[in-house]
């Protein structure tokens, strides 16, 4: 399990990086190397820009059926979301919520769950199985 | 899965036992699989086994136990792939336990150990059910990809014209299949046009119909414009009282309709082939001559075949 | 102008807007922008995200891009 730091741009990077590797590694698709990565840019912009920074955590994860997959958490400790099922609203062809780009990154994923408390802080997990 | 306890009796017995044990589960494995392996295969399989568990029994080593389990798997895996049914590829683990008890049941100091050991068979049956279950459930997802594979074909139908016949529901694990397939193949063959004919998919609900203008914005991000064809009055009717709109993407009703207007904004034209005919008798035959030059039949405004620049013909006097 | 997006291997939205930002600026200056390039893996990702990009036009390839730009010339 790695797990970084996000104050900058540079560490979105990193992450970037990071994500790319444990997917590629574990027997994902090139399609789904893709969008991990790019649902971990998303949701790793998010904790630098509202989330004041945060950290982000790469693991590698079995299901029990026997498949691999890559298990990402972004957390940060700032304002937190007032309204999560608005930012959450799905809408394929009519744009995401508040702009957050957290329902698109919803649908590039297997497995996605967010726990905000405004005050407190934010929480998102993601994970992408292998086929 | 380790047996708890000493087992050194009972594993003394099986060896001391050894040819009469394996012989009598051969027996019973072979009558439980109705004849289908023959007794010599049988054979080196159990005795392979049956060295193993000896070892476990009477600890020889520690990695015993591992070796036993990987065998057993790797038995399940192939009973799996060549067709037993679980119950005979379990059957086969609990037969030795039948086995040795038939040879056990007068020996009375033997039986707690026999208990210990008619446990340890029980775990190890069961592992071989659950190894089998998986190695179905590889095959079967196997297949549902190869087909998924096999169903999702992308042609070319002109120079920088392809098409995808979907054929069947549209879901979102088909969607996904498709979008790959077809911009691949628009990066491959360079093609600027794709038709995507659904004359094969039953129902057009408005989730069908997201999944379409997906694979139309994809397909628009490499640059290539798209039409929808295969539009029949029922889908028609649907779309329309379920208010899909399609917006900026054309639909036709048939594919042949889609290839037309494709070909007409590639700046094609199809056009009857008017020179074909030589109308060198009444009966508008078809010119006998190989080739315009040599038609010596027919003067030149006649004959509709594209003349060449000299008059008359090579060989014939003017 | 072209903009080659080949190399590219991540697209998230906040490139993909930026792209079409600056389709929508270059047109402001009378400069048309043509996005070429992009991966089947990038394009299938956006139109997941739900980013179409609709604001600027795109290309398979610079040739194609080149055609696009002297036809509206």
């Amino acid at each position: 399990m790695a797990e970084l730091p996000i104050q900058s741009g540079d560490d979105v990077v990193r992450v970037r990086q990071q994500v790319r590797n444990a997917a590629a590694d574990n027997g994902l698709s090139l399609v789904d190397q893709t969008k991990l990565v790019t649902a971990a840019s998303e949701l790793a912009r998010n904790t630098l820009v509202h989330g004041g920074g945060g950290v982000a955590r790469v693991e590698v994860v079995k299901s029990a059926a026997g498949r691999v997959g890559v298990k990402l958490q972004f957390t940060d400790e700032g304002p937190g979301i007032p309204d999560v099922d608005l930012a959450l609203t799905d809408g394929w062809s009519s744009g995401n919520g508040l702009g957050l780009g957290l329902s698109g990154a919803r649908r590039l994923v297997d497995e996605f769950e967010l726990t905000s408390k405004p005050g407190t802080g934010t929480s998102v997990m993601v994970v992408k199985w292998s086929r | 899965m380790e047996a708890d306890g000493t087992n050194d009796r009972i594993a003394a017995f099986l060896r001391d036992n050894h040819d009469k044990v394996v012989g009598r589960w051969g027996e019973l494995v072979v009558a439980g699989v109705h004849g289908r392996t023959s007794r010599e295969e049988v054979r080196r399989e159990l005795e392979d086994l049956y060295a193993l568990v000896i070892r476990v029994l009477s600890r020889a080593d520690e990695h015993a136990n591992g070796e036993l389990l990987a065998a057993l798997d790797e038995l399940s895996r192939s009973r799996a792939r060549d067709g037993f049914t679980p119950g005979e590829t379990a059957l086969g683990v609990f037969s030795l336990k039948e086995a040795v008890y038939e040879f056990v049941a007068d020996a009375a100091d033997l039986v707690p150990e026999f208990l210990a050991f008619s446990r340890m068979i029980d775990d190890l049956g069961l592992r071989t059910f659950e190894e089998y279950s998986a190695a179905r459930e590889q095959i079967i997802s196997n297949q549902a990809a190869a087909m998924l594979e096999l169903s999702t074909p992308v042609v070319r139908l002109w120079e920088g014209i392809i098409a995808v016949p979907l054929v069947g529901t549209l879901d979102s694990a088909r969607t996904q299949l498709v979008m790959e397939k077809l911009l691949e193949t628009l990066v491959a063959t360079g093609a600027d046009h794709a038709v995507i004919d659904i004359t094969g998919v039953p129902t057009v609900d408005t989730e069908v119909a997201q999944h379409l203008l997906k694979t139309v914005s994809a397909a628009r991000l490499l640059g290539a414009e798209c039409t929808i064809s295969g539009i029949r009055p029922q889908v028609a009717q649907t779309i329309v009282s379920l208010g899909i709109e399609f917006g900026d993407i054309t639909t036709k009703a048939t594919l042949a309709d889609a290839l037309a207007l494709a070909l007409s904004q590639a700046g094609l034209k199809v056009v009857p082939d008017l020179w074909n005919e030589c109308r060198s008798s009444r009966s508008g035959k078809r010119c006998s001559s190989p080739s315009s030059s040599t038609c010596r039949t027919t003067p030149r405004f006649a004959c509709k075949k594209t003349w060449p620049t000299s008059w008359p013909p090579p060989g014939r006097a003017a | 102008m072209i903009i080659d997006i080949t190399a590219v291997e991540i697209v998230d939205s906040f490139i993909g807007r930026m792209l079409s930002t600056v389709g929508s600026v270059s047109r402001l200056f009378g400069a048309e922008t043509v996005i070429v390039g992009m991966r089947p893996a990038v394009a299938i990702t956006l139109t997941e995200l739900g980013l179409t990009l609709s604001g600027v036009r795109t290309a398979l390839n610079a040739e194609k891009g080149l055609e696009i730009l002297n036809g509206k010339a």
